[in-house]
């Protein structure tokens, strides 16, 4: 038995869907902002966010594990080897540039630099996360897939009752 | 797109707009909504909306092109 009985009919869950969506996707990115400017004005102290970061972990955990197990990947792309590696790529670009810029700026504890030393240290990050991110997304592709896979033959012609 | 026919439907049957909201368990927002064309409502309302007028789906839902 509910504890709660809904009192909103069809088309107002609906629209209460969409603005929690839209606030959902404001605290998501206004975290991670948070975040960001916190770590940058505390000398990255991690220590001070560990609260935030946990938070925000399993938000996108939860978000994960939703999508996979309906077998969806997102709004404007498939699962793809080819948006694996632009994504994967993007996501890369972005942090190794910040993440070089942080260290420039000896903001992240590297003393002494050059800008060969710099350049290394770009292409080192850009080479991990790249990896990391194609790795994880290759491995969620192929379980969004096969989950995809499993629930149109659970509907299909021979097996829905 | 409005749907005057859901609108002619209820007024066959001499009911309101809260009346039908009541018969079929949404507010009376909603069936103004669908009245105006402003909300596409599933088919499990279409089909409540249907009994609850005495009418079918093609009578009252069904777009000729």
């Amino acid at each position: 038995m509910r504890l709660l009985k809904k009192v909103v009919d069809e088309r107002q869950e609906l629209e209460l869907m969409r603005n929690e969506r839209i606030g959902f996707w404001v605290m998501l990115w206004g975290l991670l902002i948070v975040i960001h400017v916190e770590l940058f004005f505390n000398g990255f102290n991690f220590k001070l966010v560990a609260g935030e970061i946990f938070i925000l972990a399993i938000g996108a955990l939860i978000v994960t594990v939703g999508h996979l197990r309906k077998g969806l990947w997102s709004y404007y792309t498939n699962p793809s080897l080819k948006s694996n590696i632009r994504y994967s790529l993007g996501g890369a670009l972005v942090l190794s540039v910040i993440s070089s810029v942080l260290r420039y700026k000896k903001l992240l504890g590297m003393q002494e630099y050059t800008i060969g030393k710099l350049f290394t240290f770009f292409v080192m990050q850009m080479v991990i996360i790249f990896g990391a991110c194609f790795i994880i997304s290759t491995l969620m592709s192929f379980v969004t897939n096969k989950r995809k896979n499993n629930l149109e033959e659970e509907f299909d012609d021979k097996n829905s009752k | 797109m409005k749907n005057k026919r859901i609108k002619l439907a209820r007024v066959e049957c001499d009911i309101s707009q809260e009346q039908l909201a009541e018969k079929v368990g949404v507010t009376r927002q909603t069936i103004g909504m669908i009245e105006a064309g402003n909300y596409n409502p599933s088919l499990r309302l279409c089909i409540a909306i249907c009994t609850a007028l005495g009418k079918t789906l093609n009578d009252l839902f069904w777009e000729e092109k």
